[in-house]
């Protein structure tokens, strides 16, 4: 295999395809979720209709985002909110770290976010001297552990719960009671979040969609955390990515109908909370501060393109867990913050080509991407556009490059390409009459999981041309 | 006039016309509510209120129907032991009267549910708060197809109180129900805007993130019970 250009990608998946605790994980979970989803929509009446629904809004949503983002700006700042623009990952890091020094923060929780892991938050924030703490208890044991999340919805799904157990008691000094099963590792995070919770200056959180009408902010979340990162600190920062509006309360409500049940199987997720302002004068509770941070970061870029339709994407994680590279490699392989089909979309249309020139070939095209699709985005369409590209740039590897063309000029000259196949037919028969178990040097990858079959004696051609006189 | 958070190229890149129109849909065309009371025998059924129960309890929660402020304080009060405290939204904000009264009654204390603003005397509001084990709310609407509960935070109306106690009671008029989200919008345009916090409370919090195995009660009530009025 040294023939592969050694890309971390390649080093990553044959990695990942070794670990057998991986692969057990993966089965378990991505066939759980796929389960999931199919019976969600099982029991959703039109459900068909309401996708093509709720890509239509996402499609002129994105084709008119200038409208709506400025009417978003404006209706947001109408309801008190602050809302400001990060370019790129390190102005919008930059943007957050002034904000709470601004507030004289000290201790920052926050709910999941997936600009913020695009962004580089955390880091940001810890050297500004201040203390950060994830509260997804996914994201909590990726935190505590120094990995990273695998799953854009389930970011431990490469954990087993030994592996959290061992977590807790090395950094948490918890007892053996305390991780005992999953529950009690759940209660456990309970309280030692509940503390963190309660003395936080700061909560920062992602979106999952912003309303233009109203200025509104929707966020997702099922633990609770979600809801208490944003409702008990006295400052709330939400990430918003530049694509994530839509115009209307009405077509937030259809969004929302496909989001939780592509995601999780669940009609809705448990809280679906809703933030347009600050806390009002005749509110108990709620922050004082709400700052919006909308981040281009390489999103922009694609508009107008043939990538454009990746910018539709609703976050719901249904790629991944139906793809078949997924299901083997699990999502550190991809090494970007965004995995699977949309992340080998998304990561190198936002990020660069450059980098991430091997993320569009993990894939089989086997088009099931776009079926599990809420919003029938065509990944298979914009993986082809990015290999072009690819080739294009001159980024694919040479042996690649060079194969093809050599195939190319065999296969355009006719008498030539059937001269060379007789010869080729000839010496694998006489090698292998029967086939072969195993081949040798570069072509052993095929014969590690089936066999290879026998050539025929006699070409298609030849059949078809003796069977019709 | 807002726009001037966008830098220039990219706002000329924003406002570029698609090179065809891709128009926008349109309202989603959902059923109407359906006729609210059925006669089966001679006990009438309440089909929204069961149908809601159906998705409540699918999704964990539970469902009772109370006609007076003793059946609610009684339902509150099963789920007290120590301390016999509960956060509570305003008497005048729940859709039935007299249940502070009922509660004070049975030797329930009320906490005070507002939390200031104040940097240095935050910190003991929440403690304040976070003790109690029971939550109750008066939950502007509720949505039939998914079982959740509306919350509107507005008026004295808190956040904290179906967030912080292991327990959530939530009374909910039956002349409430909506079919789903998207039919509430088209009967209320105005109530997201209403308020700076709109929640939709689908069942009790939980997680599958280890091993996919669902756990319920994380960060949020680990109980949700919907009290139908009427």
């Amino acid at each position: 295999m040294s023939a592969v250009a050694p890309l971390p990608f390649y080093r990553r998946a044959r990695e990942a395809l070794a670990d057998t605790r991986l692969q057990t994980a993966l089965d378990i979970a991505t066939g759980r979720m796929v389960n999931a989803r199919r019976q969600a929509f099982g029991g959703l009446v039109e459900g068909d209709a309401i996708r093509d629904h709720a890509r239509q809004i996402r499609a002129h949503t994105v084709a008119h985002l200038g409208t709506y983002l400025d009417q978003f700006v404006a209706q947001a700042t109408a309801a008190g909110a602050s809302v400001s623009f990060a370019e790129d990952a390190a102005a919008a890091s930059r943007l957050v770290v002034d904000i709470a020094r601004r507030h004289e923060v000290q201790r920052v929780v926050k709910a999941k976010s997936m600009v913020s892991e695009e962004i580089a938050l955390n880091d940001a924030l810890e050297q500004a001297g201040m203390q950060v703490v994830e509260t997804d208890l996914g994201e909590y044991v990726v935190q505590l552990d120094h990995d990273h999340p695998s799953h854009i919805i389930a970011p431990i799904i490469h954990k087993s719960r030994a592996d959290v157990a061992e977590t807790f008691q090395r950094e948490l000094h918890a007892s053996d009671e305390e991780v005992a099963d999953i529950p009690q590792m759940t209660a456990f995070a309970r309280r030692m979040l509940r503390t963190e919770f309660l003395a936080a200056d700061m909560g920062v959180s992602g979106v999952n969609f912003a309303v233009a009408e109203s200025g509104s902010l929707c966020l997702c979340t099922n633990e609770g955390n979600g809801r208490l990162s944003t409702t008990v600190p006295r400052v709330h920062v939400a990430l918003l990515g530049l694509e994530r509006v839509l115009p209307t309360a009405q077509d937030l409500s259809v969004l929302l109908q496909v989001l939780a049940r592509s995601a999780t199987g669940q009609p809705l997720t448990v809280y679906t909370n809703i933030v347009t302002g600050p806390r009002r004068a005749d509110d108990p509770d709620g922050p004082s501060h709400l700052h919006v941070v909308i981040v281009d970061n390489g999103r922009s870029r694609m508009l107008r393109t043939e990538l454009e339709e990746i910018l539709l994407c609703i976050r719901c994680g249904a790629c991944l867990n139906v793809c078949p590279v997924y299901q083997e490699i699990g999502g550190h392989a991809y090494g970007s913050v965004y995995q699977g089909p949309v992340g080998a979309v998304f990561t190198p249309g936002a990020f660069g080509l450059e980098p991430w020139a091997a993320l569009p070939q993990a894939s089989s095209l086997c088009g099931a991407c776009k079926d599990a699709c809420p919003v029938r985005i065509d990944i298979p369409r914009m993986l082809l556009a990015l290999r072009a590209d690819t080739v294009d740039a001159g980024l694919a590897p040479r042996w690649a490059v060079a194969g093809l063309r050599t195939f190319r000029w065999a296969a355009t000259r006719p008498p030539l390409f059937r001269a060379l196949a007789a010869v080729v037919r000839r010496l694998s028969r006489l090698f292998g009459p029967r086939g072969f178990d195993r081949l040798p040097g570069p072509l052993a990858g095929w014969t590690a999981h089936r066999r290879f079959p026998p050539m025929a004696a006699e070409t298609f051609t030849a059949r078809w041309r003796r069977s019709r006189t | 006039m807002s726009g001037e958070i966008f830098p220039p190229a990219l706002r000329a890149r924003l406002h570029q016309a698609p090179p065809r129109p891709v128009p926008h849909p349109g309202a989603l065309l959902v059923s109407l509510p359906i006729a609210t009371t059925l006669a089966a025998g001679d006990a009438p059924v309440h089909v929204d209120v069961a149908a809601f129960a159906v998705a409540c309890e699918a999704v964990g929660g539970r469902v009772s129907r109370a006609t007076s402020a003793d059946e609610v304080a009684e339902v509150v009060c099963a789920y007290l032991e120590d301390p016999r405290t509960v956060t509570a939204w305003p008497g005048e904000t729940l859709p039935l009267p007299g249940v502070h009264e009922a509660l004070r009654a049975r030797g329930v204390t009320l906490l005070d549910p507002y939390v200031t603003a104040d940097v240095s005397a935050r910190r003991a509001d929440l403690d304040r708060l976070a003790g109690a084990p029971v939550g109750l709310t008066g939950p502007h609407a509720a949505l039939i197809d998914t079982g959740s509960v509306v919350l509107s935070h507005r008026n004295g109306r808190g956040r904290l109180q179906s967030l912080l106690p292991p327990v959530h009671v939530a009374l909910v008029p039956v002349a409430s129900l909506h079919v789903n989200f998207t039919a509430l919008l088209a009967a209320e345009p105005g109530v997201i805007a209403q308020t700076a916090n709109l929640v939709l409370v689908t069942g009790p919090s939980r997680t599958a993130d280890i091993e996919m195995t669902l756990t319920r009660g994380v960060h949020g009530p680990r109980i949700i019970h919907v009290v139908f009025i009427g």
